[in-house]
């Protein structure tokens, strides 16, 4: 029992540093970018100062940067340190998790993409009632800072970001990020496998509240908390949870809570998370019916919070060998780059603290004219351009990044392929984990296929959505029926989940060659 | 020395905390060994050339004078209407092209408005008027009827060879 929490929250701590990697360091960036190149006092017109113009400022930025509720962590310091009004960081803090280019495109699969604007203006309504309210409470909340030295345009200016995101990297962020992957670890060890599979449906009422505590603890990227607004969606689970899942599992966690605890003290931290709590519940509560959709077969479970439970259960044999296989996969080299370069960075941020706990390299960097002089064409381009336009770059190609993220249908295909052989074959062999694993996956390149062809056709028809419904719905019974051991029924799916796929293929890829050859 | 902001915030809390008590133990499914599966409703017609059939007959039997009690011409009406929206997804599961396709999603679409505007008639503690949007619906099931059996039996897809494909 306590090998399997020990085993099962380890692993969901490392699929969670896995896939908060990227934004860390994306976010360690902007933080350099913001304070060497912005400044404080463009940083805070950038986010409005304080009042409501902040509010809509800060979820408008929010919204259009890349990012997690791990990644906002050192951006949220830094704007602390720049002087902006609490209600603002916060409102910054709470929404910029909750979307990004990736996931809202993702978002347009669901079965009503109205949904994803809904939730996004119920967010911006949250961040400004809730943010009103706290200014009341606790009017022009800022924390002061002293004035900042620029650094003279060049390499020094570049080696000052960098200072920036070392320190950072080694800093108190490293530690809130840590508690909440904690938070991840707790869930994982404490929830049974499948504990939540029925807690969401829909009617039932305490699934908003359930959704509340599951959410504060987990720690979803925005791709991930839409992949399972998607899925509940599909299984016509409760709405008010699906929004609570999304403003407070994507939006918030453990050490984002500790950062703020850290900034604002206890009563100021108590006072905004019952705001929220309250606010977003009645939310939940108003929207469960109105949003509830109608149209779909309510399925009693969904698997899509098994990844905030335990992923083994208490009577696995051989949990040490299926748990290293586990890890291994977590950590394969694709996936891994990320973490060793933010260990790389905290690693260097440690030396550098050691070396230098005094900031005397930032000063002597602050005090010195260090490079010639800017010749002719050697044009002295001032920090603030360089800042707006590196963050106008991390945008546009977090836009671009969609392009690559959801590829042309015949790369599409190519590794539907693969995965469909991978996951009949596991079927057919009854090897259950391996069998959901493709069938996870095959699942969610069905979604990026939609994605991919509205990018580049600018189009979905309707004829073309629903055999991908089909295809979806067909891997959920077929999943069912490996978990329960069936083989006969399991044969029967894998039939019908083939013919889906080839249909599919006809409606997308209608030139593709014919599958049997294409397996030669 | 408890300032405004000390009691709101312990109404806060205390407004999100007290539905605790009434909370239980653990929510639903708080198992290691829940069997799912998924309810399929009895009225579920496994194809669309059984739904066109279905369609036809309880629209038949609803639109008979006296047919049901009020309650329970509710219910049947309302399975029709579930029929109706299952028509993109049964045709969906099958090898009709998207020309015919496209022709059954916008019957579906025709029909359920129609069908609706009575259900909420009947809501309202009215009598449904299935004579009146009798014309409609017989003309949209006879197209429908046109393109279900004008489709070959199914037969075996590419992709056949694939291990387990055999019944």
């Amino acid at each position: 029992m306590i090998q399997t929490a020990l085993y099962g929250g380890g692993l969901r701590l490392v699929q969670a540093l896995v896939l908060a990697a990227p934004t860390i360091l994306v976010s360690l960036f902007v933080t350099g970018v913001l304070a060497r190149l912005l400044g404080p006092e463009l940083t805070r017109r950038l986010y409005g100062g304080s009042g409501w113009r902040s509010l809509v400022q800060s979820w408008t930025l929010g919204m259009l940067l890349p990012g997690c509720s791990l990644g906002v962590i050192p951006i949220s310091r830094e704007l602390c340190r720049a002087g902006l009004g609490g209600s603002a960081v916060l409102a910054f803090a709470l929404t910029q998790p909750l979307f990004d280019p990736l996931s809202v495109l993702y978002g347009l699969t669901l079965g009503k993409p109205l949904i994803v604007f809904a939730f996004a203006g119920c967010s911006l309504v949250l961040v400004m009632v809730v943010g009103a309210l706290w200014d009341r409470l606790h009017p022009s909340l800022t924390i002061p800072q002293p004035a900042q030295v620029p650094v003279q345009a060049g390499w020094p200016r570049l080696l000052s970001m960098l200072l920036v995101v070392l320190r950072e990297a080694a800093g108190p962020t490293m530690a809130y990020i840590g508690i909440g992957l904690m938070g991840t670890a707790l869930l994982g060890a404490l929830l049974p496998s499948g504990a939540l599979s029925r807690a969401m449906n829909g009617g039932n009422p305490w699934a908003p509240w359930t959704m509340t505590w599951v959410a504060i603890p987990a720690y979803a990227t925005p791709t991930l908390a839409m992949s399972q607004l998607g899925s509940m969606f599909q299984h016509a689970n409760s709405a008010g949870a699906a929004l609570q899942l999304l403003t407070l599992g994507a939006g918030l966690n453990l050490g984002l809570l500790a950062c703020i605890l850290a900034a604002y003290g206890w009563r100021r931290t108590l006072t905004w998370l019952g705001l929220l709590l309250v606010a977003s519940l009645s939310m939940a509560y108003a929207l469960d019916r109105p949003l509830h959709p109608q149209d779909v077969d309510p399925a009693d479970h969904t698997h899509a919070f098994d990844i905030y439970c335990c992923p083994f259960h208490t009577n696995d044999s051989h949990l040490a060998l299926i748990a290293q296989q586990r890890f291994r996969e977590a950590c394969a080299p694709p996936h891994a780059i990320p973490v060793w370069v933010l260990g790389a960075l905290v690693f260097l941020g440690v030396v550098l603290r050691a070396a230098d706990p005094q900031h005397r390299l930032e000063r002597w960097l602050e005090a010195a004219e260090l490079s010639k002089a800017a010749a002719r064409y050697d044009v002295n381009i001032p920090a603030p351009l360089v800042g707006g336009l590196l963050l106008v770059g991390i945008v546009t190609l977090s836009i671009v990044g969609c392009y690559a993220y959801y590829p042309h249908k015949h790369e599409v295909f190519q590794e539907m392929q693969i995965i469909r052989a991978e996951a009949l074959l596991a079927a057919i062999r009854n090897d259950a984990r391996k069998a959901t694993h493709y069938i996870e996956l095959w699942d969610a390149w069905t979604r990026r296929l939609e994605v991919g062809v509205l990018l580049r056709e600018w189009q979905l028809t309707p004829y073309r959505k629903i055999k991908a419904k089909i295809l979806r719905d067909k891997l959920e019974l077929l999943r069912h029926e490996v978990e329960s051991g069936d083989r006969d029924a399991t044969k029967v799916m894998v039939r019908q989940v083939n013919e889906a796929y080839v249909r599919l293929q006809k409606a997308f890829h209608p030139q593709a060659p014919p599958l049997a050859s294409r397996d030669e | 020395m408890w300032t405004r902001e000390n009691y709101i915030t312990v109404a806060l809390w205390a407004a999100f905390t007290l539905p605790l008590a009434g909370w239980g133990c653990a929510p639903q499914g708080m198992s290691d060994d829940a069997s799912e599966e998924h309810h399929i409703p009895p009225h579920k017609p496994p194809d669309l050339p059984s739904a066109i059939v279905q369609l036809e007959r309880r629209f038949i039997a609803l639109a008979q004078p006296h047919a049901a009690t009020q309650p329970e011409f509710a219910v049947r009406l309302q399975e029709l209407i579930e029929i109706v929206r299952w028509l993109p997804e049964l045709a969906g599961d099958s090898d009709l092209p998207e020309a015919q396709w496209n022709v059954v999603y916008q019957a579906a679409q025709r029909l359920e408005p129609l069908l609706q505007a009575q259900y909420a008639r009947v809501q309202r503690g009215h009598r449904a008027e299935m004579r009146a949007v009798q014309q409609r619906f017989d003309a949209t099931l006879a197209q429908l009827r046109a393109i279900a059996w004008s489709q070959p039996l199914e037969e075996d897809l590419p992709g056949g060879s694939f291990p387990g494909n055999q019944p």
